[in-house]
């Protein structure tokens, strides 16, 4: 983000409870529970290049929560030596670990897991009595993880951009239009970004994809203080609300991570957040390069705080997640499946040559 | 309209903050080092060689810490090449650091933007914490003795005149 930008959209800011106003007014965009709806996700792994041992590792949904959605079961089909279902300690974010034998010339595995979930909508004028966070769980999601810092330049930024607000709700709501005012999507990215916060604060340069918008949030609200958490997770179908950039045309989804985020709100749980799909339908949506007071993004930006569409599965929350049986580095998250063999982890953002597919279907429960 | 001078004057304060932060620090870019000494180490290239820091006693180096998903990184890396180009073999090393990178990925990057010097690789990141590398990009400037005298926590012009001064006297002092 040029800084001539960044001094533009700040002074925008101060009308940001304006567009509010406006986009209660316009909302075509308008996620509401009651819906249940059930997906079947196919992961299939044709390692391309084996050379001696290699493994691979598949993210699983892994995410329980009654109100939105549930991580029904895993089977897979393989030639691999053995395939388990594991789980990182911390996160519990499943994958499905397989490795092959050394001589295996053609190493394949199928992963197929069934979810079920539904649109997410906060009521904000009827707060409730949410169950609290245990003392475990806002200590996990309060907490700096290897690209999350919450202090240095991120403690910086974050006292600065709720300077002067008092109360939980407003808080993450200004961090929110802060993000969308200040951020861009950047097409070119590869996969969903890095989430480097700490490197984008620092170099200004606030563009990117969700792992980098949605992040940003999370470690600017995690530095003032509000339980906050990255949601991996795959698109897998349209949108029903018009918005071509919200969803997937094809049962071919291979290229259709997206992650969200949750701000834990005491007067109303966990409250999904989506700050790079505000960014994302600003550049995608026909014409495309929409404004921020163009009446789609007005509607979008009032509902992605406080809603989501479920037309996209959650695979974990985790970070900083090893791998079992590899030497190699942890993963900063796991959102692709991941690969090696004996000379090499594989790129998980180029599965052409990788290589992987993931296909999605909406199936009857 | 209190509230609303309140509002304006909050935001002002922002701008002004965050101006300086994103202004102020890159006025000179080099930033005269203050800290220890850094830890040597031996990192792996991109096609398994062992490269020791120890190898480039003798002339300035700059160690940059780099990842090629970052922007700003890859329009610096042209600036570091003219650098090298400029000041001509055996008067400066450019050490590149990838950090938390697969090796392929970023042999792929460099495929199709080659450059004449090498290129390390951290893949747990463990240099870059035990130096302290908080931001991306971030460069060390050593001496011919690999002390640290410069840190860069951002982007710079590396073949800026200013800057290829500064380097040749690193070097002029060092022998």
């Amino acid at each position: 983000m040029h800084r001539r930008d960044f001094l533009k959209s700040t002074v925008g800011l101060a009308a940001a409870s304006a567009l509010s106003r406006a986009a209660q007014a316009e909302e075509a965009f308008l996620p509401r529970p009651g819906t249940w709806r059930n997906y079947e996700i196919i992961t299939r792994i044709k390692i391309a290049d084996p050379k001696g041992k290699t493994q691979a590792w598949i993210p699983v949904p892994s995410v329980n929560e009654a109100s939105w959605f549930k991580s029904e079961s895993s089977r897979w089909a393989t030639n691999a030596r053995s395939a388990t279902l594991k789980y990182d300690p911390k996160y519990g974010s499943g994958m499905v670990h397989a490795e092959w034998a050394e001589d295996e010339a053609a190493p394949l595995i199928d992963v197929i897991s069934r979810i079920s979930t539904q649109d997410r909508a906060v009521d904000f004028s009827k707060p409730s009595t949410p169950t609290p966070l245990s003392d475990g769980e806002r200590q996990l999601y309060t907490a700096p993880t290897a690209l999350i810092p919450t202090d240095g330049i991120v403690k910086q930024f974050s006292e600065q951009i709720v300077a002067g607000i008092a109360g939980d709700f407003e808080k993450a709501r200004r961090i929110y239009d802060w993000v969308v005012e200040n951020t861009s999507r950047n097409p070119e990215t590869r996969g969903c970004g890095a989430g480097d916060v700490a490197s984008m604060l620092e170099t200004g340069n606030l563009e990117g994809k969700c792992a980098d918008i949605n992040t940003l949030y999370v470690g600017l609200a995690r530095a003032a203080g509000l339980p906050t958490r990255d949601v991996y997770g795959l698109r897998v179908a349209p949108s029903r609300f018009g918005y071509k950039s919200l969803g997937v045309s094809s049962s071919s989804v291979t290229r259709a991570q997206h992650c969200r985020a949750e701000v834990y709100l005491s007067q109303f749980g966990w409250v999904p957040v989506d700050p790079a799909d505000v960014r994302k339908v600003a550049l995608e949506e026909p014409p495309g390069n929409l404004s921020l007071n163009d009446p789609k993004v007005i509607a979008l930006r009032a509902a992605l705080f406080g809603s989501w569409e479920g037309n996209w599965i959650a695979y974990n929350f985790g970070h900083d997640i090893v791998l079992s049986g590899s030497n190699g580095p942890a993963l900063d998250f796991l959102m692709y499946p991941e690969a090696e063999t004996a000379m090499e982890r594989l790129d998980s953002l180029d599965p052409a040559t990788f290589k992987y597919l993931i296909f999605a279907r909406e199936v009857t429960a | 309209m209190k509230r609303i001078r309140r509002k304006v004057g909050s935001s002002i304060s922002i701008i002004l903050i965050l101006l300086f932060h994103w202004t102020g620090t890159r006025a000179n870019g080099l930033e005269a080092w203050s800290g220890d000494d850094i830890s040597p180490f031996q990192l792996h290239d991109m096609t398994g060689s062992t490269i020791a820091l120890s190898n480039y006693r003798g002339s300035p180096v700059v160690v940059h810490f780099f990842a090629t998903w970052c922007r700003p990184c890859r329009e610096e890396m042209d600036s570091l090449q003219r650098l090298v180009e400029m000041t001509g073999e055996g008067r400066l090393t450019v050490l590149a650091i990838s950090v938390a990178e697969p090796a392929i990925r970023v042999r792929r990057f460099f495929d199709i933007r080659p450059i004449n010097f090498p290129v390390v690789l951290d893949p747990d990141r463990a240099v870059a914490r035990a130096w302290r590398v908080a931001t991306l990009p971030t460069s060390y400037v050593l001496d011919g003795q690999l002390r640290p005298k410069f840190v860069v926590r951002g982007t710079l012009h590396w073949d800026d005149q200013s800057i290829a001064q500064t380097l040749r006297m690193i070097g002029t002092a060092s022998q």
